[in-house]
């Protein structure tokens, strides 16, 4: 008998630890009560008389004992799951391909999980029901081959091995696999060709091109999971913006097509205001393959574009996922003349367009000095003339806490002499970015019912200021513009159930929210079948070992019954 | 304190009790029983021939006239009668509640009264594994001193009752009276206790203290039974096969005390502990008499 449910190590220590804990508490459940007599004459000679029947009720407690220690070893065996296998039966050399490609992210239509769960699943099952002089090796294909248990390692460590999977982003490579688990059988010195289990969700035939095409001489027993597919759906959507434009950005679709055959998948992008196409593509995808399309140049003007798969000849597909696009208008900056030039530059580096101080609606605007009266509805950009004095000379450092200044260095800036920013309003609305000797240099302030305004000290434009150097204050002015402007920029979350408008989705509250998702972010879409052919699974070792029930449900039973039988001996024990 | 023990109505209760010996009693002193001996009582018993030397004024002149021979008239001479309580005073007869201790210091005050009141001569000795220094009574009047020395007296020790009465029976070798005031539970069983009672040339009078919990012991399951004076335990499972040999085992026991009893002519006064004991004691005082 072999334990693969825990080790045997573990197996021994349980029992000794209940059979000790039984023992306790059986002796304490018959230690009897002490009574002050007057005299013990007569028990004892009713004792005496009646000596057969105390010894055989003293061998009925320790046998009550016996029986509370077999119970509690056979809960203990059916928690590690043991195997009994004739010891005639010859061995066996059985490999184990687990695969893990694309194709089992698809979610079965009722369950919504992976069905690489079931196929996890019924690897386990095969494991389970192997013999004890039988050799295993599992090849895990996600998606290309490697080896996670080898024919010498325990039993046990094969589960552990198994859970962590997760399938791949790719199609399974299935001819290496069943190259490479050919190579395990070739390596043993055994006359049996051994046995290759295939835990997959292609159809038979297609596992019979794949052994051809490895040359394995195996006998190769396909273990299918999952329903047979036949459409193409997407995978993920995502937004990515231009590195040189920010505001403008392109889709990235990726679909996939889960037929037998090569195919063409059409993957279209349309805005829904104004119904404009941003993406028509047909892409042709191999079997069980993934495809990605890329649009043209978008506005993220915070629109909602809908993405679709669309049926094509042979490849039935009507996914769809509604995508809102991040909101970042253009920005322009009226640009005061007298700016110190460091920050004219440091703006122009930024998205925004400057432009001469010419007001146009809804600009941001730079000054030279803070204004006395700001505009209400136009955040700025100004530099303070004005405060205590600072010397010059002081390193500069970012504020803890800020965002705008979050991972920058400013390793070895120093500031010039000059004013130091001082809070006036507000300290919940007061927040600094830069500070030199102790004092605040720059600080945004956002006072309620006034615009925000970046506060820049004078020292920081000083001929002995070096901080305007640093590649992390351009970087740190255009954090703050673009957050002055508005931008939306905080990353977006997809919630763990994608909204499709697919009606085979279950999910209601995935229906009504508008999804959003994250560049690079895997999305499984639930594929309905719709190929109403499916191949027999061919069963191997996998599956139940049949009968009524299992071994571990037995041991359970069995279990259970001699604590029944326990507690009506010890209800009865007054009765003899 | 006599009072909780020997309450006003029990005293007046003992006081009215007698012993009367039926039997010619050999005694050394003048007492109110029935003696062996013809002496210079009041009632006349027998005619016997005269002897030189004997007293003269005993000749029945009348039966000289008509028979021509001299013969003495013999008449009954009152003996006094020496009563022996034994009281079990072991450490078992203070178990309980209430202890058995308690009846049987009202039986022996009871037996002391009684034998009092006919002028005989009492001593209550209480005794566990052997004789503990007595109690004298040695007239009705000193009832009251009995019954304080007997409230006050403690329990304590294990019971051996057959060295007891062995030790008694050597000491004592005038046959008077005794009586055995005990449970007779004796570690080594009741065989010989009686063995060596039989041994005894006294009188015998047996109270046997008994209550429901000796024959109808209230205890069930697994058990660890302690004996009280020696600490020895006895683990048992009770059962109602079990009960049934105790049942049989303590009938036997009463019946071997039982029978000894009556080859000895002894009475045999069962008292109950937990009922009161004056009621009881009219099984042997009949009419306030126990005739020996």
């Amino acid at each position: 008998m072999i334990f693969t449910g825990i080790s045997s190590l573990a197996v021994i220590g349980s029992l000794a630890v209940f059979g000790g804990i039984l023992a306790v508490l059986h002796l304490l459940r018959t230690r009897p009560r002490p009574v002050l007599m007057v005299t013990t004459l007569f028990w004892e000679e009713a004792r005496s008389a009646t000596r057969a029947r105390t010894l055989l009720h003293q061998f009925q407690q320790r046998a009550v004992l016996l029986l509370l220690l077999a119970a509690a070893a056979l809960m203990v065996f059916s928690t590690s799951q043991p195997v009994v296998q004739s010891a005639t039966q010859p061995a066996r050399y059985v490999v184990l391909v687990l695969d893990a490609g694309l194709s089992m992210q698809a979610a079965a239509a009722d369950a919504g999980k992976p069905r690489f769960d079931e196929a996890r699943s019924a690897a386990e099952e095969v494991i389970a029901t192997l013999g004890r002089r039988d050799r295993l090796a599992v090849v895990a294909v996600d998606p290309t081959p490697r080896v996670i248990h080898r024919f010498d390692q325990p039993r046990a460590v094969a589960f552990r091995q198994l859970r962590p999977l997760r399938p791949a982003s790719q199609p399974a490579d299935a001819t290496a696999a069943l190259r490479l688990a050919d190579s395990l059988l070739a390596d043993r010195a055994s006359d049996d060709p051994g046995r290759i289990l295939w835990v997959t969700d292609r159809r038979t035939t297609d596992v019979e091109d794949h052994r051809i095409a490895a040359g394995t001489p195996a006998r190769l027993i396909p273990i299918q999971v999952g329903e047979s597919l036949s459409n193409a759906a997407l995978l993920a959507v995502s937004f990515r913006p231009d590195e040189a434009a920010p505001s403008r950005g392109r889709l990235h679709v990726r679909a996939g097509w889960w037929g037998e055959t090569t195919a063409t998948v059409r993957m279209v992008a349309t805005a829904e205001t104004s119904g404009a196409v941003v993406l028509d593509q047909e892409v042709a995808v191999s079997a069980s393959g993934a495809v990605d399309a890329v649009s043209a140049p978008i506005p993220a003007d915070g629109s909602v574009v809908e993405v679709r798969v669309r049926e094509t000849e042979g490849v039935p597909g009507d996914n769809a996922v509604r995508l809102r696009l991040p909101n970042r208008p253009p920005i322009v900056i009226a640009a005061d003349p007298a700016l110190p030039a460091a920050l004219r530059l440091a703006l122009a580096a930024t998205p925004a367009r400057v432009v001469p101080p010419t007001d146009p609606a809804g600009a941001l605007r730079a000054v030279s000095t803070v204004p006395a009266q700001p505009s209400p509805d136009r955040p700025v950009i100004a530099v303070n003339q004005e405060g205590a004095q600072m010397e010059a000379g002081y390193q500069v450092k970012g504020a803890v806490g800020a965002a705008a200044v979050d991972g920058l260095d400013f390793e070895g800036a120093v500031c010039g002499a000059g004013p130091a920013i001082e809070r006036s309003g507000d300290a919940s609305a007061f927040q600094p970015l830069l500070t030199a000797g102790g004092r605040v240099v720059a600080a945004l302030d956002t006072p309620r019912g006034q615009p925000p305004t970046l506060l820049l000290s004078a020292a920081l434009f000083e001929r002995a200021s070096t901080v305007v150097n640093q590649p992390a204050f351009a970087l740190m002015i255009s954090r703050v513009v673009r957050r002055l402007a508005g931008w939306d920029e905080t990353p977006v979350s997809l919630p763990a159930r994608r909204a499709v408008t697919d009606p085979a989705w279950s999910h209601a509250l995935a229906q009504v929210s508008p999804i959003i998702t994250v560049p690079g972010d895997r999305v499984t879409s639930d594929l309905r079948a719709i190929d109403a052919e499916r191949g027999e699974p061919i069963s191997g070792a996998a599956g139940s070992a049949g009968g009524f029930l299992t071994l571990y449900q037995t041991l359970i039973v069995l279990a259970l019954a001699l604590v029944v039988l326990d507690a009506y001996l010890h209800a009865r024990r007054g009765m003899v | 304190m006599t009072a909780a023990l020997f309450p006003e109505p029990f005293v007046r209760g003992i006081q009215r009790l007698r012993i009367v010996a039926r039997h010619r009693i050999t005694g050394d002193h003048r007492g109110e029983h029935a003696s062996q001996r013809a002496g210079a009582g009041m009632d006349f018993r027998d005619y016997r021939a005269y002897s030189p030397g004997d007293d003269l004024r005993r000749v029945d002149w009348n039966v000289y006239r008509r028979t021509r021979r001299l013969m003495l008239r013999l008449y009954d001479e009152p003996q006094r009668l020496g009563v022996y309580v034994l009281l079990d005073v072991s450490a078992s007869m203070d178990l309980e509640s209430p202890p058995r201790v308690h009846a049987a210091k009202q039986v022996a005050a009871a037996m002391a009264a009684a034998a009092a009141h006919q002028h005989d001569p009492v001593l209550v000795v209480p005794f566990s594994n052997e004789l503990h220094p007595p109690l004298q009574l040695r007239m009705a009047a000193s009832l009251p001193r009995l019954l304080a020395e007997l409230e006050a007296l403690g329990t304590g020790g294990p019971t051996d009752l057959g060295a007891v009465v062995r030790g008694f029976a050597r000491a004592r070798r005038r046959p008077d009276l005794l009586i055995l005031v005990s449970d007779f539970f004796d570690p080594g069983g009741i065989d010989p206790v009686l063995h060596h009672l039989a041994s005894v040339r006294h009188r015998l009078i047996l109270a046997q203290l008994t209550r429901r919990s000796d024959r109808a012991p209230a205890l069930e399951g697994d058990l660890r039974l302690i004996d009280c004076e020696d600490g020895s335990a006895l683990r048992v499972s009770i059962s109602p096969r079990m009960r049934r040999h105790y049942d049989a085992a303590y009938a036997g026991f009463c019946a071997k005390l039982q029978r000894f009893a009556v080859r000895r002519g002894a009475p045999l006064v069962r008292i109950d502990t937990d009922v009161p004991v004056l009621p009881q004691l009219d099984s042997v005082f009949h009419g306030g008499v126990l005739r020996l």
